[in-house]
């Protein structure tokens, strides 16, 4: 019986045009456009520039060590192409004058201390912040052990501490070639498994007598409901998961998209965040007592957001730092970020913490509508 | 007995859609549920396979209590509901196997029953057809066999033939009286009175909710004062005339539209010899001439003092 209701669930959900076009032809739309459209952009090519200015006065002068730091961040690189440090040497009102008229991140005033004087916040400001603070740490390191170990000195210790500097390259950690476009594509990746919501909601609008015919011909069936539900989420499952993997096909070897090494954990995710999708849309489907046309416009809504939200490098990473509550409940970046961590981290453990929270939200969402429709008699059909 | 519900009442807030109803149903009969829309049909249907939550009553299906999860019983009911319940991406035959899966377990005995009922509601040419392919008609016969490819034993259709061509129309109420005469028991509901007086052995007339006369065909007829009713194409029509003739015996009602007048007798004897001397003495020249028995709308007229379709 089971695999009856399954099998047919898996024919007619295949053949649904709607549901094909959100979760299948939509993201195939997507990315073939941004393919074309933004690839140039957002190439390689177009590393972070972080525009800083440093104070031009005697303490900086005198400040040997700070200086050839600074000297190093602008130039060392740049013969390689590759410096994010665009830095000029200013007195003190030219940089606020170039602060002002937005020219600069923010400038770097020596006194007693070292100063950053910003205007914004932002992820340039913070790579200036966290170069300072290495600097500084760095700095720190160096007078002690210098006062209590001065041979340490003698022994390559600066050498040694110097090497910090390289991370300031464009480099990923991983053996995958860096490409901010990839983000782009998780992004449609977490997009797509969440218009699996979309299956969803025809599943749940199936099984309710009070959503539509054929929901009331199965209440009337000698079938528990809940096994009807079950089979028709397994197949509406394995549907979106199907739509997918042929996305990742079309990424991979139409558009030239490089995922990286990965392959199994990104559709392991792609497994999870399609059952997150399907839930999500049941879920939305039992609760929200509108027509089906409201309901697909709440859902597309919701998903819209979520995925505007992960978008850009800049917009994530705005998100998590104000926001990152926000960036925990939005299920679509539990899977861009799933993603993320795969491609430009070594170890598992933000991977899996992502997967977990997708699981929880698919037990809430499941969960929950469980509790709406279990044993429920109609009062109006 | 198939069926009993007693004292059932259903609340829509303040509105009483059912309103302390009473029906018994007996095996093997043709069951006809006959009111305008709006008069608790579907509800009452509704609540009867526990598809509905009702405030009040007992509802009795096979001798046990109609439940949700009674499913020994909904396996041996099968409905037709007035919207098509079928999945618009299967075709004519996956829909019927779908349907007819979800009662019987045995491929190769559902392989015949889906055969059967493909015959029975003749759709053996539009097996491979989706749904949007068939014509009004047709998906009414795939929505029909959709609901008795399992061959249950009762029966239940709602309003099976709205927005149906007369072709289809006779195929289907033909198909149900076939139904019936194979052992189902039938309850159907319409608000098309020839088609219940065409197939029904029992009616149920149903208005705001609550029954207003029940019994067979004849019996409900027999419930009203009119014995007959004549119409006539008259040619020279005056107010007067109309006044006149209400001096003929046994003259219930009488009324003239659209160059025809309709008089309605009380049951009596000689009524047209009185109406055709009277024409006689009179001189007043008619057209084509009817008489007719009351119909199911006469008595539904006469009980509510509205029309059937109003």
């Amino acid at each position: 019986m089971f695999f009856h209701i399954f099998k047919y669930r898996l024919k007619s959900l295949s053949r649904n045009k709607a549901g094909i076009f959100w979760a299948f032809m939509l993201p195939i739309l997507l990315a073939t456009l941004f393919n074309f459209t933004l690839v140039n952009i957002l190439s390689p090519d177009k590393h972070i520039d972080v525009k800083v200015a440093v104070v031009d006065n005697e303490e900086f002068h005198n400040n040997q060590g700070f200086k050839s730091f600074i000297y190093s961040l602008g130039g060392s690189n740049e013969a390689e192409g590759n410096s994010i440090f665009n830095i000029s040497i200013t007195p003190l009102q030219k940089a606020e004058e170039m602060l002002e008229n937005d020219e600069i991140d923010g400038y770097v005033k020596v006194a007693e201390d070292i100063k950053l004087i910003v205007n914004d916040s932002g992820l340039n400001q913070s790579i200036i912040k966290a170069v300072l603070e290495d600097y500084i740490q760095i700095q720190s390191t160096v007078e002690t052990i210098a006062v209590q170990n001065p041979s340490a000195i003698d022994e390559g210790l600066i050498e040694s501490l110097a090497n910090n500097v390289d991370y300031l390259k464009d480099r990923s950690l991983n053996e995958a070639n860096s490409d901010s476009v990839v983000l782009m594509f998780y992004s449609l990746i977490a997009m797509s498994c969440m218009y699996g919501a979309y299956w969803g909601l025809a599943v749940i609008n199936n099984s309710q007598a009070d959503l539509s015919a054929v929901g009331a011909r199965l209440n009337l069936s000698p079938i528990h409901k809940f096994k009807v539900f079950i089979a028709d989420t397994f197949a509406a499952w394995l549907v979106q998961f199907i739509f997918a993997l042929l996305q990742l096909l079309y990424y991979t070897f139409a558009l030239g998209v490089d995922f990286g090494y990965q392959v199994v954990f990104i559709i392991f995710t792609m497994l999870i965040g399609s059952i997150m999708g399907i839930t999500f849309g049941t879920f939305i489907g039992a609760i929200v007592k509108k027509s089906e046309d409201i309901k697909i416009a709440i859902l597309a809504s919701l998903i819209s957001v979520g995925y505007v939200l992960t978008v850009s490098a800049e917009v994530k990473y705005a998100v998590m730092t104000r926001l990152p509550v926000l960036g925990y409940i939005n299920p679509i970046n539990l899977i861009n970020d799933a993603l993320f961590s795969l491609y430009y981290f070594e170890g598992y453990s933000r991977f899996f913490i992502n997967i977990s929270i997708m699981l929880l939200f698919t037990v809430i969402f499941s969960g929950g509508t469980y509790l709406i429709v279990r044993r429920v008699r109609y009062v109006n059909i | 007995m198939v069926i009993k519900v007693e004292g059932l009442v259903k609340k829509y807030g303040d509105l009483v859609a059912v309103n302390d109803l009473n029906l018994q149903v007996n095996q093997g009969e043709v069951f006809g549920l006959l009111g305008p829309n709006g008069s608790g049909k579907t509800t009452t249907i509704n609540c009867i396979l526990s598809l509905l939550s009702y405030s009040k009553g007992e509802i009795q299906v096979f001798g046990k209590p109609m439940a949700p999860d009674a499913y020994d019983i909904k396996r041996n009911i099968g409905v037709i509901m007035q919207n098509i319940a079928v999945f618009d991406e299967l075709t004519v035959l996956e829909n019927i196997d779908y349907f007819c899966g979800l009662y019987i377990n045995d491929k190769r005995k559902r392989r015949n029953l889906v055969e059967e009922a493909i015959e029975f509601v003749g759709l053996r040419d539009y097996k491979k057809f989706v749904p949007k392919e068939l014509s009004g008609g047709l998906l009414r016969r795939l929505n029909i066999a959709c609901g008795i490819a399992h061959k249950p034993k009762l029966i239940i259709l709602d309003e099976p033939t709205v927005a149906v061509d007369p072709q289809s129309r006779n195929n289907i109420l033909e198909g149900i009286l076939k139904l019936n005469r194979d052992g189902a028991t039938i309850i159907y509901t319409s608000h098309y009175m020839e088609e219940v007086e065409q197939i029904c052995s029992r009616i149920c007339i149903l208005d705001k909710g609550s029954i207003i006369a029940s019994g067979s065909k004849e019996e409900l007829k027999s419930m009203i004062d009119m014995g007959e009713k004549v119409s006539m194409e008259v040619f020279d029509f005056k107010e007067q005339l109309l006044r006149d003739m209400k001096k003929i015996p046994n003259i219930q009602s009488i009324d003239y539209k659209g160059g025809r007048i309709t008089v309605k007798f009380s049951k009596a004897s000689n009524n047209l010899i009185y109406l055709l001397d009277y024409l006689k003495e009179k001189n007043i020249k008619f057209g084509k001439f009817y008489s007719e028995l009351p119909t199911l709308n006469d008595v539904f007229l006469e009980l509510t003092g509205k029309e059937l379709r109003d």
